[in-house]
């Protein structure tokens, strides 16, 4: 091959060159950023729990209380003992546990939800101490204070330093949090510490009424693992907990999804590949154009004694050059793409047992929904197929098309000139 | 001198049409040799089967002793390369390549090395008046520059034999009788053979031999 004949056609039959490069380029950029989108709408579902640092929350389904006085577990939750949670942080692939009590507080004046936090750990709500807007975050040893939820601090008119009640004892705030970003994972109006959660819990008649509940329970466990032994761990979480256990995993939110997520996987991977065609065939019909335009040139190409291979060589190497500069203009594409589809935002429900909010409240039935931004990458694996697949296809359009052009007669192109 | 061209009993028929019948000729080393015939006499199929370009429905055509009738296509092209330059009426140069890059064409191929590759284009530029236009594309060089073009790179990889087909048929009688001079001055520096195909009495008036075809006969 000649690399300066392979240039000069390029850049001096600019019209066809630019037709071949396009129909790569948008076809290669089609598959790369649909496959990348329905990769970010994947990790968009995965956000929620990914905020919190865990990528499985454990339950145990509760019952309904006999009465909605003072502190209650919510009907998603009941207890889990020590010996449970022992289990549980033993079990292969578990990485960090959180234990957390979440609970309802119905008073006289008013409802709230609160969740009971070990401060110290880098797993589960511990982390919301990112979203600190005034004052501190709850510390470990603290005991009588609370931090609260920007937008229910708001609701309520409450600062740092203003008192609250929860089961009746007062509680003074120290800070205030912006939770929205992990949604309604692990969200509650107060956080307390995880001693004062399961006093309350311990000690409120309507969570005694209905369950065996000790001082070191707890009743939403937050677990780390490695993203490709979730599964499995889960399983086994799952076990230890019985039948009503309630496993909340990045599948879970793909779940609620569901039909959503099978459209944009599939329609992603087929319009993707349909993209790929298409290019192959833009690219075919381009070279084959231009092989036809250029049937002079390459019956004098045999004439003054290029070899078939010779002719092929050349050809080929004008047709995968064409594909490479396309395929790195369809990379180019789909950067700009994907780095527009960055502004965009996508709403994944949120399971219900996740729902902070009593279903039986105003708002509570509906559903429950975090809007997190789209995190469109290209990943470096479908850049690699896409390349791959488009080299792949250019080497097949380049060889059949200069297989044929090399079968060009000199004498009859001449002839029927 | 001896033989360096020959052709036996060579036929060659397009369906039912015969285009050349039973031609014999010869041409020994520096010798020209001109094919005088109208259109239709079957003078440039004759010259492509000289070249190898068609194959022979019968006969042989013997290039230095060698039968070339029998040989593949990539044979006959590798051969051309060695021993064979051809002129065409309708020049045939690559629109997109500049004159040196054009009469370096045939050697493209070659395991040679770029720089080589030019010096041995720019002499044969050199050689036939045209150094000067080597940065010029085809569509920016006169028809007379054109066809000097492609006798350079009939030239350049130093051919025994010159195959031209009507090569002042495209050109103005001034600019004709310019390319014959170049042809006559290339043959007796060089001692090229050279076979033209032609209808015009004059060009072939200036060959060493002439021969007349007439419904694919030499007559």
């Amino acid at each position: 091959m000649n690399p300066a004949y392979v240039l000069a056609e390029l850049t001096r039959r600019p019209a066809r060159t630019m037709a071949g490069l396009l129909s790569v380029a948008v076809g290669v950029a089609l598959f790369i950023t649909l496959l990348a989108y329905a990769n970010a709408y994947r990790q968009a579902a995965r956000f929620p729990l990914t905020e919190i640092g865990a990528n499985i929350v454990a339950q145990r389904q509760g019952t309904v209380p006999k009465a909605f006085q003072g502190v209650v577990l919510p009907h998603s939750t009941a207890p889990i003992h020590r010996h449970e949670i022992e289990t549980i942080q033993t079990l292969p692939g578990v990485q960090a546990l959180a234990e957390a009590i979440f609970f309802w507080d119905f008073e006289h004046d008013g409802f709230l939800v609160g969740l009971g936090l070990d401060p110290s750990t880098a797993v589960g709500p511990g982390r919301l101490r990112a979203g600190l807007r005034a004052g501190r975050f709850l510390e470990a040893g603290d005991r009588g204070v609370a931090v609260a939820d920007a937008s229910y601090a708001a609701q309520k008119h409450l600062g740092v330093g203003d008192a609250v009640t929860i089961a009746g004892e007062p509680i003074r705030l120290v800070g205030i949090v912006d939770t929205s970003r992990a949604g309604p994972v692990a969200n509650a109006n107060l956080y307390v510490s995880l001693t004062d959660a399961r006093a309350f819990a311990s000690a409120a008649p309507n969570v005694r009424a209905v369950f065996d509940v000790r001082p070191d329970d707890a009743d939403i466990l937050f677990v780390r693992t490695d993203p490709s032994h979730a599964p499995s761990v889960s399983e086994q979480i799952r076990q230890v907990l019985g039948s009503k256990a309630i496993m909340t995993t990045p599948r879970s939110f793909e779940e609620v999804l569901g039909a959503t997520f099978d459209l944009i996987d599939r329609f992603g991977l087929l319009v993707g590949l349909a993209g790929v065609m298409i290019a192959m065939a833009g690219l075919l019909r381009a070279v084959a154009a231009g092989l036809w335009e250029r049937r002079r040139d390459i019956g004098l190409m045999r004439a003054v004694g290029w070899r078939r291979r010779d002719v092929v060589t050349q050809l080929a190497g004008e047709t995968l050059v064409l594909t490479g500069l396309g395929e790195l203009a369809g990379l180019a594409l789909a950067g700009v793409v994907t780095w527009g589809l960055r502004f965009s935002q996508v709403t994944i429900p949120v399971p219900w047992e996740l729902t902070p909010t009593p279903h039986f409240l105003p708002g509570g039935a509906m559903q429950a929904a975090v809007t997190v931004p789209l995190q469109v990458r290209i990943s470096p694996n479908v850049a690699v197929t896409s390349l791959a697949v488009g080299l792949l296809g250019g080497i097949l359009v380049s060889l059949w098309v200069a297989r044929r052009a090399a079968n060009i007669k000199s004498a009859e192109v001449w002839r029927s000139e | 001198m001896s033989e360096l061209l020959k052709a036996e009993g060579v036929s060659k028929s397009f369906a039912r049409v015969v285009a050349v019948r039973e031609v014999d000729l010869h041409l020994e080393e520096g010798e020209s040799l001109a094919i005088v015939g109208r259109s239709g006499s079957g003078k440039s199929t004759l010259l492509n089967l000289l070249a190898g370009l068609d194959s022979v429905d019968a006969g042989h055509i013997f290039y230095g002793g060698q039968d070339i009738t029998g040989m593949s296509e990539d044979d006959l092209a590798l051969w051309r390369r060695q021993h064979i330059g051809l002129v065409f009426q309708a020049f045939h140069l690559i629109p997109t390549l500049s004159a040196l890059e054009n009469a370096a064409f045939p050697l493209y191929p070659d395991r040679m090395r770029a720089v080589d590759r030019r010096r041995v284009a720019l002499e044969r530029l050199t050689q036939v008046g045209l150094a000067q236009r080597a940065s010029h594309r085809p569509a920016h060089l006169s028809g007379g520059e054109q066809q000097r073009v492609a006798i350079a790179r009939a030239l350049v990889h130093r051919p025994s034999l010159i195959l031209a087909d009507e090569p002042t048929g495209n050109l103005d009688t001034q600019t004709g009788e310019e390319i014959l001079a170049l042809f006559r001055r290339l043959r007796d520096e060089n001692g090229i053979a050279l076979v033209v195909i032609t209808h015009d009495e004059k060009v072939a008036a200036a060959a060493d031999r002439i021969i007349r075809m007439a419904d694919g006969r030499i007559i």
